[in-house]
């Protein structure tokens, strides 16, 4: 076999020689970065409920706000810091700017007391109250919504069962349809007996979410990426962006035991939001009933949450104002890439400014 | 491409001067490398080893971990460009890929159906430079050691023992009758005995499920390779080769995960391990209860209960809210009427006092005397109503006050009214 392999034993040598280098002297780099900080923007509590914190950013104040607010809601899965990781890596920074008035549920870390919180309790509960708080403070009846990931899942649940408190809904890689071809976390847990797992670990461990996560691509994200950081060790500043990066990535709270069971089931085994079905409390949760206008933005190389699995909405939704996004780059990307700030947030806040 | 005699002369003196500047370099206040160590089979592989064993006290977690994690894939990184050199004396490059590739189909072929990729972790296989290839299993061990009955990792026994042996072995515990006053007791611990037997193999099948990914990768390897000389390509650095392997790795191992087979042995080994864990803290939860202790099961008894207690204190807490507001919306109705009523009666009294100004104006002696006439009868009327309002009491409307205080009523009176919306309002 003929190969394009053509390396000389010196420029090898070198190249391994500046790898070493780097390392060795990069290690000054990684004992100075000292405890890794996270969430950029000012902000203040306005209401909290057990674990659960809900936030308003403090908005510039050159900035004509607009008078709808705008309420993030994150996954459980993992924190929602990653919307604001750092100053010039936030979305929520983004939104200020585009005029956004924002607020951010922190749904907090799950103990083991809290093993029988239902998704009911978290979307009829806890963000139904977080709603109320802000329409009440705003004298509005409805406000915006802008839901991530599995945090889109569950603001698409809510605007079904609550669709007179949502004037607008922002979906962000959003899975929808949980049994696209393309959808490995969905291959791996269809012999999982769900009851099983959650009657004997109570809560689910943040930590076996993780290497789930991290297993959809081994070699990238626990091997490739660490080769890729020895050539940033001579940046503290890179240094320090990338190991905030992985205290996120490594900050999984655990699952509610209750919650865990009927998403798996309902959601990736029966795939309840494309086939019907699905019950949530007392509510019957039917995707038709989202009839405000729907901005579902996506990401094209997303790992996580195929494009397919969030594109399937645009067929089951029931409004007559739906647009669709899409952004060249990954799960993370869409929200901490230098790219993600000058697209991302704008075209939000543009979307929202034009249906207000 | 560079002369094949001489530029393995060239690799190996490189090589040796390398390694002489960083054995030099880490025996300079580096305590942890041994100093009489031989020279190790992979001298750049090892010698990162040796200098992240030095260095690591120095660092703080999570730069700690961090930095092992670099290390830990800069060996497979350098075991790459060893093995390609290796593999090649005379520095042909087609013959150092041939000979790379047959070294890593040897050594994956070598793993077989016993290979046991935790072994690979704690580097009890000796296999250098496949520890990248089971990054898969990275953690796994760790994870699933936290969801175990026993605590420890019990991972960890099977890395010793022939799974066969231990079959048999427990299999002769397990087929005994349990028998006697302790019956329940010893079926339980038999039944947990199974348990494990059914976890081992599962995973056991789990892991065999990854006996063909080495050998997968390799052929996506050697494609990515063809395609890259067919479009006349060029690859200049180790790590574009490392970059090109890591791609091919994931590409095999993304074809695997994505079937069905895989499907089910995932799904088997999750639940035999859910099943294990669960007779376990049965158990244990029969020793709490028997030393009068609080069991898993009473705590998770009393964990629903509270839960349900909240959800109904909750629902309490929102339909005490709604009624307050509906309490509210009736009290703000009541208070609006309680408001015209002073409306209408400051609009009586202005009205009588503006009637009782009327008469007083006509008996000053402005009118003719034809026109005092006409009134006379009017006036006496006029003048006996305001007596009797007098006599009423009602002293807000005594008709000494002016026409101009009558205009400041009705102007207050509009005030009020537009307060009294904004207040519903608010409500």
């Amino acid at each position: 076999m003929m190969t394009p392999i053509q390396i000389r034993p010196d420029e090898a040598l070198d190249e391994l020689s500046g790898f070493q280098n780097k390392l060795t002297h990069g290690v000054q780099n990684l004992m100075e970065v000292g405890e890794v900080s996270t969430g950029a923007t000012p902000r203040e509590v306005i209401y909290d409920e057990d674990k659960m914190v809900l936030y308003r950013f403090q908005a510039p104040a050159s900035v004509v706000q607009n008078p709808v607010p705008l309420l993030i809601v994150y996954a459980l899965v993992n924190r929602p810091y990653m919307a604001d990781l750092q100053e010039n890596r936030s979305m929520v920074r983004g939104l200020l700017d585009a005029g956004m008035d924002v607020y951010l549920v922190d749904w907090g870390y799950p103990g083991r007391a809290d093993r029988y919180l239902t998704i009911d309790d978290y979307l009829n509960g806890y963000l139904d109250r977080c709603v109320d708080v802000i329409r009440k403070r705003h004298r509005v009846d409805a406000i915006n919504v802008l839901g991530i990931c599995q945090g889109g899942t569950f603001s698409l649940c809510y605007a079904s069962m609550h669709p007179d408190k949502v004037a607008n809904l922002v979906t962000m890689v959003t899975p929808v349809d949980f049994q696209t071809p393309d959808n490995m976390l969905s291959n791996w847990v269809r012999h999982v007996d769900a009851d099983l797992v959650v009657d004997t670990l109570g809560n689910v461990p943040g930590e076996m979410l993780n290497w789930t996560f991290l297993n959809l691509k081994p070699y990238r994200l626990m091997g490739q990426k660490y080769l890729d950081m020895v050539d940033i060790l001579d940046n503290p500043d890179q240094v320090a962006n990338f190991m905030r990066m992985e205290k996120w990535i490594f900050d999984s709270p655990d699952q509610a035991g209750e919650t865990y069971r009927q998403f798996l089931k309902d959601f990736y085994q029966q795939n309840k939001l494309v086939e019907g079905g699905l019950r949530i409390g007392k509510h019957e949760v039917s995707l038709k009933n989202v009839t405000m206008p729907v901005l579902n933005v996506f990401a094209t190389e997303d790992h996580l949450v195929p494009p397919d699995s969030s594109r399937a909405l645009k067929k089951l939704v029931g409004t007559k104002d739906y647009t669709e996004q899409s952004f060249k780059g990954g799960h993370i990307g869409i929200y901490v890439s230098g790219r993600a700030q000058k697209e991302v947030p704008p075209s939000i806040g543009k979307w929202i400014d034009a249906r207000t | 491409m560079a002369d094949s005699g001489s530029t393995a002369d060239q690799w190996l003196e490189a090589q040796r001067r390398y390694w002489d500047a960083w054995m030099d370099m880490t025996r300079r206040g580096l305590d942890a490398a041994s100093p009489g160590q031989s020279t190790p089979q992979n001298p750049w592989a090892d010698a990162m080893e040796q200098w992240l064993k030095a260095v690591a006290p120095a660092t703080l977690k999570p730069a700690n971990d961090l930095l092992e994690q670099m290390v830990n894939v800069g060996k497979s990184y350098f075991s790459m460009a060893e093995g390609l050199y290796k593999g090649a004396p005379s520095g042909d490059m087609p013959e150092m890929i041939e000979n790379w590739t047959k070294m890593m189909t040897e050594a994956f072929q070598g793993g077989g159906a016993n290979f046991n990729p935790f072994a690979q972790l704690a580097g009890k296989s000796g296999r250098q430079g496949m520890a990248f290839w089971d990054l898969p299993f990275d953690t796994l061990s760790r994870t699933f050691s936290g969801s175990m009955p026993i605590p420890g990792d019990f991972m960890k026994a099977f890395e010793t023992a022939k799974p066969t042996d231990l079959r048999e072995q427990m299999e002769g515990f397990l087929s005994a009758p349990a028998i006697g006053y302790g019956r329940e007791s010893q079926e339980q611990h038999q039944q947990l005995g199974r348990l494990m037997l059914d976890y081992e193999k599962a995973m056991s099948d789990y892991q065999a499920g990854f006996a063909h990914l080495g050998q997968n990768s390799l052929e996506s390897f050697q494609k990515r390779m063809q395609t890259a000389a067919e479009e006349g390509k060029t690859i200049n650095s180790v790590r574009e080769v490392f970059n090109i392997w890591v791609d091919a790795c994931e590409e095999a191992y993304a074809e695997y995960a994505m079937s069905e087979d895989y499907a089910r042995r995932y799904g088997r080994m999750v639940n035999a391990l859910m099943a294990l864990k669960k007779q376990g803290t049965r158990l244990v939860d029969e020793w709490l209860e028997a030393m009068n202790i609080p069991t898993a099961s009473e705590i998770a008894t009393l964990q629903r209960r509270l839960h349900d207690t909240r959800s109904d204190y909750q629902a309490l807490r929102a339909q005490v809210e709604r009624m307050q507001g509906e309490l509210d919306e009736h009290e703000g109705g009541n208070g609006e009427v309680q408001q015209l009523r002073e409306e209408l009666a400051e609009l009586r009294a202005a009205l009588k006092k503006q009637q009782s100004d009327n008469a007083s104006s006509s008996g000053s002696g402005a009118a003719t005397d034809d026109e005092a006439a006409a009134e006379k009868p009017k006036r006496s009327t006029r003048r006996s109503r305001a007596a009797s309002s007098t006599a009423s009491g009602d002293k807000k409307t005594a008709p000494t006050k002016t026409t101009g205080k009558t205009t400041t009523t009705k102007s207050a009176t509009t005030k009020t009214g537009k307060t009294g919306t904004t207040r519903r309002k608010s409500q």
